[in-house]
């Protein structure tokens, strides 16, 4: 294709970044009478708050305001206002927010919480989200009828569930009963945190004259705003929110977190902007962290390998409030049953609160959990069968054009292919697998394999916008909505207008940070939808500039627009370059020789709206995405049966991501997102105790993998088979590049020890305790061990 | 001599003298970043586990947020603003750009620091002498492989 | 007390004083309030997290005693205040004592190893502390001082309880003293961790020397264990697997490991087991 597109250009923000420059949230501390904000938060993880005391903290000096919930008793929350700002009349989880301070200085704030008082009246708390569902009698919500929530979403007042999502497909009774073989397992994983490193930080200026404006590490500074004006009953135009560079954001940064508070500090501080900025600790514990999800799966099979029947249920654990919790229970929910054809299907998707810190948005949004149990479970029926794990899935995986997703809605058929990507890492794996290497016998090796599909979780009416700006030089500013959080959509934007306008990627000005006032919107900069949906909307804003250039360049050239060429920053009829205009003369307005001039400064603008359908209630039926891309990953692993030990020594990815714009940043996605779903396989998980505290609130016990943990080798494919409504065919990769590792791993656990893993984080602790169970023998290796040369 | 409340101290960063009041409570990581606007150095944990606060002290690499102000009295203190015109750091820099060592950013001063003090000070520097020389810094973007082999086409 | 993440530190003094004799002293006269400052990787913790709050910091680090590194006679001497980079750069440590340099190597990542100290890695006297074991195979010594006296610790008698040692409140490490053995000396220590930065699950130490073989494990027990298996080894070769048996009774009975969210007991002893077996493997002679 073009000269730009296909192209790995190098990011535009990355001489920012090498250069120390780039400005975060972190780094903004010269807001002029900027005071420090900082929360006491609850030890218990449900409370009723009897009594707060703030009196010897208020006689501090160099307090400015102390505020409590009773000062903005607004609840918040994205599809349902279940949060409060600072605890009203219970606590739902330790680390909740209670009391908040503005402060002259950290000292100062640290101190003022110390001398504040708060008494409780603790209650029994449910931590675990399988109880939570049986139980209603610890409600960590008594009044949840009364709170107002989106209508795509169904809360059951009086029990704990923040959703119930159904999919419903043939008859699932029959599907069984017609069934060879049933297998049933559960699966877990845990909750999580996103460990993104740069803190939450906002920063909140409520204004005399009832203005807002917001600096905060927000990945949706639109949806910000707009939630901050319902928040305090403003104007939603009277927000101004400005996202700088993120560090690092993956999901934990998409809602609205604590922008309300540190406004609502700002407005009891005589209008003073306060800097709320949390520490590690209170970011594990106060600020949002990854759903847990227990599942259950029974399928029906044919000896033949046809799947033909699915029951599902799956709870995801929200913890305290729904956030987007209760969209990642509805997406997990209409893609039960992974990128598979079975046509019979019963599958409920449960949102659970419990009273644990809330759970939001993660990279891969409930699909690397529920491709966990569905990838597990594949291979473990082909197992069942004695069939080959590639086979059994190629008979049941979902065909483009032909087949029908889970929920009933026919897939396109330009929707990629899901079979080609894992015939490539699957090819891949066997080719260069050795088989048992050495002559150590607790040393086992084996190969696993898993494939998946996702799309963009987002509402039907999730649109983008963008404006392209031509200056003098002609050098054009694009304007985004998209956060640049790493991920480096603001760099295949580029690449995508100067493709359109066929000017120099040199003189394409796009910036990272966003400003609600100045930036086109955009929905959110979630789930992978950027490239697709700002993608177009650049696309189409700069179509719109070409028109508007014809328009003047057809008076100047006496032909009609249509006719025109826009190429190397000159206008000339087609087929007659040597009639060019510069561009650089019409940008601006064109003048005559005669000094009478035409048109203007260019200015074209786009837009994109998402095509998708509202579910049915019953039975999920619908058009739930905008794409689905598919993909598969796969791993070599070394297990030491001894110790449990695992080492990846190989990890492969292949995604159909239509059109790779910039590859060089595809594959800084897929090694990205595939050892941070390394991390989350075999390390991570936040524990707590029987009574709802957090255990491991810091990097020493909450485990990263790190650099010497790397595999030996990577590699990865990128299919492309191009979306005709995507730009330049291009679909999302960014959460892909996770959502298959921790099943293959498992996969390939089997393949090498025959013993099955149905529980994340896989370590080597949990790997030994299932040798223990399934195959004790295997120990016995140890008095060999001993006496090896 | 006890220090005991604020106390003026020259110290040398990025080969510029400052004479600066300290409080014996400040880290080096908040005089870097509050009192002199230094603000490539970044931090995340303040407890020694993430190692983005790190700074080269007389060239070694070491995490600000565990150090004390009154520490590094004549000593240099060097982060990527004091190195913009080395060769070899430039050299570094356009390495990083170049492989994608680079995402959300926030952790790439502490790697470029890492990185140069690797190349400049460790001989026959290989694959498994970086990943441990770096061990110390959390990347959560990038998953490591490009940053290095940034460092490592340099060596 | 309310639950309060701190990020600054509490209000206190430091003093840096350039002889022992003069830290000694200022230790002496204020020695419940105050803390000494090597490498600080831990006290900086502790202050930050307010697990401590003393009133003067001392800071050990320009302090000629507590820098040495050399040998003197059948002695290796290692200043309390030595940086862990530095003893790494050793080559008298990594000819001589093999498990030290393998635990030092392994201690926490190789930036903080710049400040790092050994006398603060046993000061803190943390069961985990992963010079432990090996310093008490090698037999060290920990050299002591106060403003009257100076006196030498034989190390199995250093640590009394969780982050307990016998020091008294006007007390500093000065150095650690390891004997050089002029005997065939070989010596491991292996390291349980839950990824390649980690606190020890488990330390596991080994060595055999002069026909007497002795393990030790650190993170096992409230304090670092030594187990003296000379009697169950003969002529230096690897036990059967009855004999081992008997060495992992003899292990067994000396060592309590916990359940905690790092591990479980029960995955403690096992792995506690196989590094033993690992370790005799290393040590001993086929």
């Amino acid at each position: 294709m073009g000269k730009y597109v296909g192209e790995s250009i190098i990011r535009k923000d990355a001489l920012e970044k090498v250069n120390g420059t780039a400005t975060y949230a972190f780094d903004i501390d010269n807001i002029p009478n900027l005071l420090i904000g900082k929360f006491l938060t609850s030890p218990y993880a449900h409370a009723h708050i009897r009594s707060i005391d703030i009196s010897k903290a208020e006689k501090i000096n160099g307090v400015v305001a102390i505020v409590t919930g009773k000062d903005w008793p607004v609840r918040i929350g994205l599809y349902a206002g279940d949060r409060d700002i600072l605890a009203v009349d219970k606590v739902v989880w330790a680390g909740q927010p209670v009391v908040a301070i503005s402060a002259e200085s950290y000292e100062i704030a640290e101190k003022a919480l110390e001398q504040i008082q708060i008494e409780y009246e603790p209650l029994p708390a449910i931590i675990d989200p399988v109880k939570a569902k049986l139980s209603n009698d610890i409600l960590v919500h008594e009044k949840l009828g009364e709170y107002e929530h989106s209508p795509a979403f169904n809360p059951i007042p009086g029990t704990n569930i923040a959703n119930h999502f159904k999919l419903r497909k043939g008859n699932i009774e029959k599907g069984f009963k017609e069934s060879d073989k049933i297998i049933e397992n559960t699966f877990t994983m845990p909750q999580v945190a996103h460990a993104y490193l740069e803190p939450i930080v906002a920063i909140g200026h409520y204004k005399r004259d009832g203005k807002i404006e917001i600096w905060s590490s927000a990945q949706s500074p639109f949806t910000v705003r707009y939630l901050m004006g319902i928040t305090f009953a403003i104007p939603t135009s009277n927000v101004t929110v400005h996202a700088p560079y993120l560090g690092g954001g993956f999901g934990g940064k998409a809602g609205l977190n604590y922008e309300p508070l540190a406004v609502l500090l700002s407005k009891n501080s005589n209008y003073r902007p306060v800097k709320l900025q949390l520490t590690r600790e209170e970011n594990f514990r106060s600020a949002p962290i990854r759903v847990g999800m227990v599942a259950k799966i029974k399928t029906g099979v044919k000896d033949n390998g046809r799947i033909i029947a699915e029951e599902i249920e799956y709870i995801w654990d929200s913890g305290a409030c729904a956030d987007y919790a209760v969209n990642v229970g509805r997406a997990g929910g209409y893609v039960s049953i992974g990128p598979y054809e079975i046509d019979n299907i019963k599958s409920d998707s449960y949102t659970l609160y419990t009273n644990k810190p809330y759970a939001t948005a993660f990279r891969g949004f409930g699909h690397m959990e529920l491709h966990w149990a569905i990838e597990r479970q594949r291979d473990i029926i082909a197992k069942n069968l004695g069939m080959d794990p590639i086979a059994l899935r190629k008979i049941n995986t979902l065909k483009a054009g032909k087949s029908y997703t889970a929920n009933q809605h026919r897939l396109r058929k330009d929707a990629g292919n899901v079979d080609e990507c894992l015939e490539k890492v699957w090819n891949d794996l066997k080719t260069h697998f050795k088989g048992k290497i050495g002559d150590k016998p607790w040393l086992f090796r084996g190969i696993g394999v898993s494939c998946f599909m996702k799309g963009p979780a987002q509402p039907p009416n999730s649109a983008s916008s963008a404006y392209v700006k031509f200056n003098e030089d002609g050098g054009i500013f694009v304007s985004v909505g998209t956060s640049e959080m790493g991920q480096g959509t603001i760099t295949s934007l580029a690449q995508i207008a100067a493709e359109e306008l066929s000017i120099p990627i040199e003189k394409v000005y796009i910036k990272g940070e966003r400003d609600t006032d100045r930036d086109a919107y955009t929905w959110q900069t979630v789930g992978s939808r950027s490239l697709f949906m700002d993608g177009n909307a650049v696309r189409n804003a700069c179509i719109d500039a070409k028109h508007q250039i014809f328009e003047i360049a057809s008076q100047v050239l006496h032909t009609p627009p249509y006719d025109l060429v826009l190429e190397n920053e000159s206008i000339y009829p087609k087929g007659e370059p040597w009639k060019n205009l510069n561009l650089v003369d019409v940008i601006m307005g064109y003048m005559f020789t005669s000094g009478e001039a035409i048109g203007g400064p260019i200015m074209g603008h786009g837009t994109y709206i998402a095509k998708m359908t509202m579910l049915d209630a019953e039975t999920g039926a619908g058009n739930p995405a905008i794409f689905e891309t598919f993909g598969s990953q796969g791993v070599e692993v070394e297990i030491n049966v001894l110790t449990g030990e695992i080492k990846i020594k190989r990890l492969i990815s292949a995604f159909d991501i239509g059109k790779a714009i910039n590859p060089q940043l595809c594959e800084s996605q897929i090694l990205g997102g595939s050892i941070m779903a390394l991390s989350l396989g075999l390390n991570e998980k936040l524990q707590y105790d029987e009574k709802g505290h957090l255990l491991n609130p810091n990097f020493v016990d909450y485990v990263l993998t790190r650099a010497d943990d790397l595999p030996d080798e990577f590699e990865f494919f990128l299919v492309e088979n191009p979306q005709l409504d995507a730009p330049f065919g291009a679909r999302g990769i960014g959460e892909l590049t996770m959502l298959g590792v921790p099943a293959a791993i498992g996969n390939a656990i089997a393949n090498a020890i025959n013993v099955e893993i149905y529980d994340t984080p896989i370590t080597s602790e949990r790997i030994w305790y299932e040798i223990k169970k399934q195959r004790p023998e295997l120990l016995k290796l140890k008095e060999e061990f001993l006496q090896e040369d | 001599m006890i220090v005991n409340e604020s106390e003026s101290l020259i110290i040398n960063v990025n080969n510029i003298e400052h004479k600066i009041s300290v409080k014996p409570n400040e880290t080096l990581l908040d005089v870097l970043r509050l009192k002199l606007g230094i603000k490539s150095v970044k931090a995340a944990c303040w407890s020694g586990d993430c190692g983005i606060c790190t700074v080269l002290i007389d060239g070694k690499p070491m995490k600000s947020c565990l150090v004390l102000s009154h520490e590094i009295r004549n000593k240099s203190i060097m982060t990527v603003e004091g190195l913009l015109e080395d060769e070899l750091f430039q050299k570094l820099q356009n390495s990083f750009v170049k492989n994608g060592a680079i995402q959300c950013g926030f952790c790439t001063s502490a790697f470029l620091l890492v990185g140069y003090y690797l190349i400049k000070n460790k001989r026959n520097l290989d694959l498994l002498s970086i990943k441990k020389g770096i061990n110390g810094i959390i990347c959560r973007c990038t998953g490591y492989k490009q940053i290095i082999d940034s460092i490592y086409e340099l060596k | 007390m309310n639950q309060i993440s701190h990020l600054t530190l509490p209000e206190f003094k430091i003093v840096t004083p350039s002889t022992l004799r003069e830290a000694l002293s200022i230790l002496d006269t204020n020695n419940t309030r105050s803390k000494l400052l090597a490498g600080g990787t831990d006290l900086l913790v502790d202050l930050r997290n307010r697990t401590i709050n003393p009133n003067i910091i001392i800071d050990l680090k320009n302090i000629p005693e507590l820098n040495e590194l050399k040998q003197k006679g059948d002695i290796f001497v290692i200043g309390a205040a030595v940086p862990i980079a530095d003893i790494l750069k050793s080559k008298e440590v990594r000819k001589n004592f093999h498990s030290l340099y393998t635990a030092l190597n392994e201690m926490c990542d190789e930036i903080l190893r710049f400040r790092a100290t050994i006398g603060g890695n046993l000061g803190t006297a943390s069961p985990a502390a992963d010079t432990a074991g090996p310093l008490l195979i090698h037999r060290a010594r920990i050299i002591v001082a106060s403003k009257k006296i100076s006196r030498e610790i034989p190390i199995q008698e250093f640590f009394i309880g969780v982050k307990q040692n016998c020091l008294m409140p006007n007390e500093i490490i000065t150095a650690i003293h390891i004997p050089i053995s002029t005997e065939n000396e070989k010596s491991v220590f292996l390291k349980l961790k839950r990824n390649s930065e980690d606190l020890a699950l488990i330390g596991v130490s080994a060595i055999n020397y002069n026909s007497q073989t002795k393990l030790a494990f650190t993170a096992v027990a409230p304090i670092p264990i030594l187990v003296d298996i000379t009697a169950y080894i003969s002529g230096n070769k690897r036990p059967n697997e009855e004999k081992f048996k008997e060495i992992w009774k003899l292990v067994k009975n000396a060592i309590s490991p916990i359940n905690d969210l790092r591990a479980s007991r029960e995955y403690r002893l096992h792995m506690t087991e196989i590094l033993t077996r690992k370790a005799l493997k290393e040590v001993l002679q086929k």
